[in-house]
Parts: structure tokens; C-alpha cells; sequence
């Protein structure tokens, strides 16, 4: 009877070793998926939002007299550090407590090529019981589609990697979605808008520094990793998709032709060095209106065809579809001049 | 000397709890308002054989909703607001093509400038609905008009009646 019971406990011990093993197997091969190494070369520009506001407002601080500049920029240089470690190059719009200028923080990312615009904020409201995160993207969601995508999988690793346990009764984490910054200015946020003809960009805002709870998560380092490793893992995980786009060939970009021109070539890339796009996801526009398009996608050539003649001034091409990973062409400024 | 301690304190303490109800309600007001919104809406639902209560019920409704995005349009009731406003609209019993318009508004705010909102599939819906209901009733219409025209035998005659004219 004894042994049994002995070789019982074997069993029952050996079966809990595999079941462990398999866990940490599994949690590897997660680790595996998200392999940093796309990250190799990428420019990425990291915008902590605001700075040097303590002198001049006092709403942008918790009650505890955390101000929302010095977390964005914890968690900035802590996510700088993250990307630069594996070979991502970092364009920071600032590095201290200073007041920085909103244009000067879409030219740094614009003049320097960035891949993405990564702006960091946290947020804040009168009402203290509010806390949720939440990330912003520009103008209309079917015209920014690059950036809605970032900014889904940014949303979802805030959801998973932080703290939001003490929501307001009645909410849950799945009413927290992604906002145009429409809603706030009919003009949108500055930053956002001008580096939205150039590259995909989001403004991430991961909690509340106004509710007094996620205040004090939000004054702790470990914390602000926790954060950075949201923005990294999304990163990561958006790279990894492929980096589909689309250039102007004929005519060339901002170049003048005559209004005798019957077509418009572009080429499109899907991120991997192929042409493949899921073929019910093209939008093609001349001047705001779908235009006639064939797509090859052993060449990645789209031509456009007109049946009249481009009226004479600027002629703007919008062009976006999906790589077979699912991540969208950021439809960047094409357009050229018809005399 | 006691008595007038007693009584500076209380008189301290009311304004400390009416300042302090006052404040609650101003940072409330993007909940309270939907939540008043959604009385109202309710209220209205129930008066179908009163058009003209339940009209200004409907707009009472709205303008809470309107309210309740103004205080706070990236709340985490601002995609539900703007679809129960598109229902007001939809259900305001006068206007109808002006107000199917302000519902088609409302249900493109939600898929354009909240794209992860539980209530852009169904946004998405309505708006094919009331494309669909629109050209249904301008079809009919056509073809109303279309009985209304005269036939070639009354047209004869009439010809008829203008040349002996």
C-alpha cells in the first residue's frame, strides 16, 4: 500500500515538472514571436509630450504633485533605451524638462525620415474617478489606416501590460477604444497632423495621471518599464507586419506635366521585397474621387487610367491597401502639378 | 461667544458641502448628461400616441447626449451617445429627411473617429438602411409620378383641344 502511494506521488510529481515545463515552454516560444530584431535600422521618433509646464499651468499634475511632462519622459528614455538596444535608431523631440515647440517636433521626425511618430502622453480630466487608456490617431479613420493599425495593437498591450483594475464601476477595459483627435480640434493635434502626410504616427495616453491610484503607479520606475515595454512589444509587433508603401513613378512626385497625360503609374512594395496585397483592399483616389486602377502584382505596378483630361493645378493621389500580414500602405503626400 | 463659534462653523460647513456638490456635479456632467440622456430617450420611446411630446422629448434627449460630448468627447460613453443620438434623430416623428440626415452624421462620427467601438458594425448598418429606405421611397415616387402622367389618348386630345384652339 505504501509503495503505491509512493509511486502515486512519482507520478503526480513527474506529470506537474512537464506541465510546468510546457508552461515555460510556451511562454519561450511567445517571447520567440516577438523577435526585436525587425526593429534593426528602423528610425523611430519618440515625442514625450509637453515639458517645462510647472511654472505655467496647474492642470497637467496629480494630486500627489506628479506633472504628467516628467512620466512621458521616464517612460520615453526608458523605451529609448529598449529600442536602441536592438539597433532601432531614436529620434527624441526632447530629452529634458524643457518647453519644446509642436512644429519643431513634427520637423525633427519629418527631417530625419522617421518610420513612425510615437507621441507619449498620459491624460487627465476634472473628474479624478476616471482612469482608462485610451491612444489617438489623426483625421478620419478610413484616410489614416497605417496608424489605426499601430494604434490597435498599442491599445491592446496597455490593456494587457497595465494596471486599470480600479476603473469606475460600470466600465470595462473593452469600452476603452482608439479616438480621432478630431473629436477634441477640428483641426486636429498638431503634432499628428503634420507628420501625417509622411509617415503613420499615434499619440499614446496609457492611464490617468488624474486618478489618484494610477498617479502613484505612474510616479514608480518599475511601472514606467511596464509601460515602455506596451510601446515596445507594439512596435515590434507592427514592424514585424512588413512596412507596405507606394511611390509615385510617372509622373514623378511634386514634378509639372501637361494635362495630355492618360495615366498614372505608381509602385507599390508590401514591406517584404514582394508586391502582394490582399486585392479587396485597395483605395485608389485622384483629387477625392475613386479613380480606374489595374494592379500587377509580379511588378507591384497600379496604373491609373482617366477617360477626361486632369483639370490644370495640383492633381493629389491617395492610395492605400493591405500587405497579406495586414498592415496598410500610410498614404503619404503624392501628388504633382498639371499645367 | 460659543454660539457664534457654532454658528460661524456651520455656516462654513454648508458652503464646504454646497461648493463640494457643485464641483461634483461639473466633472459628472459627461455621465450625468448621458445618463439623463438615456431617461429621457426612454420616456420619449414610450409616447407614440403623443408625436409632439415625444418630439420634444427626443430633442431634450439629444441635448443631453450633445452635452455629454462637449464635456468630454473621448469618454468612455462617447461612441454610445452618439449612437443613441442617431436613434433620436431616427425616431423624431416630423423632418424626417432633415433628421435622417443628422442620424447618418452621428453614425459616421462613430465609424470615423472611433473605429474600435462596439457600435461601428451596426452604425455601418443603419446607414446602408436609410441609403436603401431612401431609394425605395424615391423609387416609388418615380413610379407614383409616373401613374400621374397623362395618358397618350388623353394627350391626343388634348393636342386635339390646343390646335382647334
Amino acid at each position: 500500500m505504501q509503495r503505491k502511494l509512493i509511486l502515486l506521488l512519482i507520478i503526480i510529481f513527474i506529470l506537474f515538472s512537464c506541465s510546468k515545463a510546457t508552461i515555460s515552454n510556451l511562454k519561450n516560444l511567445q517571447e520567440k514571436k516577438l523577435d526585436s530584431s525587425i526593429l534593426k535600422d528602423r528610425i523611430i521618433c519618440l515625442d514625450p509630450g509637453h515639458g517645462d509646464t510647472a511654472g505655467k499651468d496647474n492642470f497637467r499634475v496629480g494630486v500627489s504633485g506628479e506633472r504628467e511632462e516628467w512620466i512621458n519622459l521616464r517612460v520615453s528614455m526608458i523605451l529609448k533605451k529598449m529600442l536602441e538596444d536592438a539597433g532601432a535608431k531614436v529620434i527624441m523631440t526632447r530629452m529634458g524638462d524643457v518647453d519644446v515647440d509642436l512644429a519643431y517636433r513634427a520637423n525633427k521626425a519629418i527631417e530625419n525620415y522617421a518610420d513612425i511618430f510615437v507621441s507619449i502622453h498620459h491624460n487627465g480630466t476634472p473628474d479624478r474617478d476616471v482612469d482608462y487608456p485610451l491612444v489617438f490617431f489623426y483625421g478620419k479613420a478610413p484616410e489614416n489606416p497605417a496608424s489605426i493599425d499601430f494604434a490597435k495593437i498599442l491599445q491592446k498591450n496597455f490593456k494587457k501590460r497595465l494596471n486599470f483594475k480600479h476603473m469606475m464601476s460600470g466600465f470595462s477595459l473593452d469600452d476603452a477604444g482608439i479616438y480621432s483627435d478630431h473629436l477634441i480640434y477640428k483641426e486636429g493635434f498638431a503634432v499628428i497632423r503634420k507628420t501625417y502626410p509622411y509617415m503613420p504616427g499615434a499619440i499614446g495616453e496609457a492611464g490617468f495621471f488624474s486618478n489618484p491610484t494610477q498617479e502613484q503607479y505612474l510616479k514608480q520606475k518599475e511601472y514606467n518599464e511596464l509601460e515602455a515595454q506596451a510601446y515596445f512589444d507594439t512596435l515590434v509587433e507592427y514592424f514585424s507586419k512588413g512596412l507596405p508603401y507606394a511611390e509615385l513613378i510617372s509622373p514623378e512626385k511634386n514634378s509639372e506635366v501637361s494635362n495630355k497625360i492618360s495615366t498614372i503609374l505608381l509602385r507599390l512594395c508590401d514591406g517584404f521585397g514582394e508586391h502582394y496585397f490582399d486585392s479587396n483592399s485597395f483605395v485608389v483616389k485622384v483629387n477625392n474621387e475613386s479613380a480606374k486602377y489595374s494592379y500587377d502584382l509580379l511588378t507591384g505596378n497600379l496604373i491609373i487610367t482617366f477617360d477626361e483630361p486632369l483639370k490644370p493645378g495640383e492633381c493629389k493621389v491617395f492610395i492605400t491597401a493591405r500587405n497579406l500580414k495586414g498592415n496598410a500602405i500610410h498614404p503619404k503626400e503624392l501628388k504633382f502639378k498639371v499645367l | 461667544m460659543i454660539k457664534n463659534n457654532i454658528f460661524k462653523s456651520t455656516i462654513l460647513f454648508l458652503i464646504l458641502a454646497v461648493s463640494s456638490i457643485a464641483f461634483a456635479t461639473d466633472v459628472k456632467d459627461w455621465i450625468n448628461n448621458f445618463n439623463n440622456g438615456v431617461k429621457t430617450m426612454d420616456k420619449a420611446m414610450g409616447m407614440k400616441k403623443d408625436l409632439i411630446k415625444m418630439e420634444e422629448l427626443l430633442l431634450e434627449a439629444i441635448t443631453y447626449f450633445q452635452k455629454s460630448v462637449d464635456v468630454y468627447p473621448n469618454s468612455l460613453v462617447a461612441d454610445e451617445a452618439h449612437f443613441l443620438m442617431a436613434k433620436c434623430y431616427m425616431n423624431l416623428p416630423f423632418n424626417k429627411t432633415a433628421n435622417m440626415k443628422k442620424a447618418v452624421q452621428q453614425y459616421e462620427i462613430i465609424i470615423e473617429y472611433i473605429p474600435l467601438s462596439k457600435y461601428v458594425d451596426k452604425a455601418k448598418e443603419m446607414i446602408e438602411k436609410i441609403k436603401s429606405d431612401e431609394k425605395t421611397k424615391l423609387n416609388n415616387q418615380n413610379s407614383e409620378d409616373k401613374t400621374k402622367l397623362p395618358s397618350d389618348k388623353s394627350l391626343e386630345n388634348e393636342t386635339k383641344y390646343l390646335s382647334t384652339k
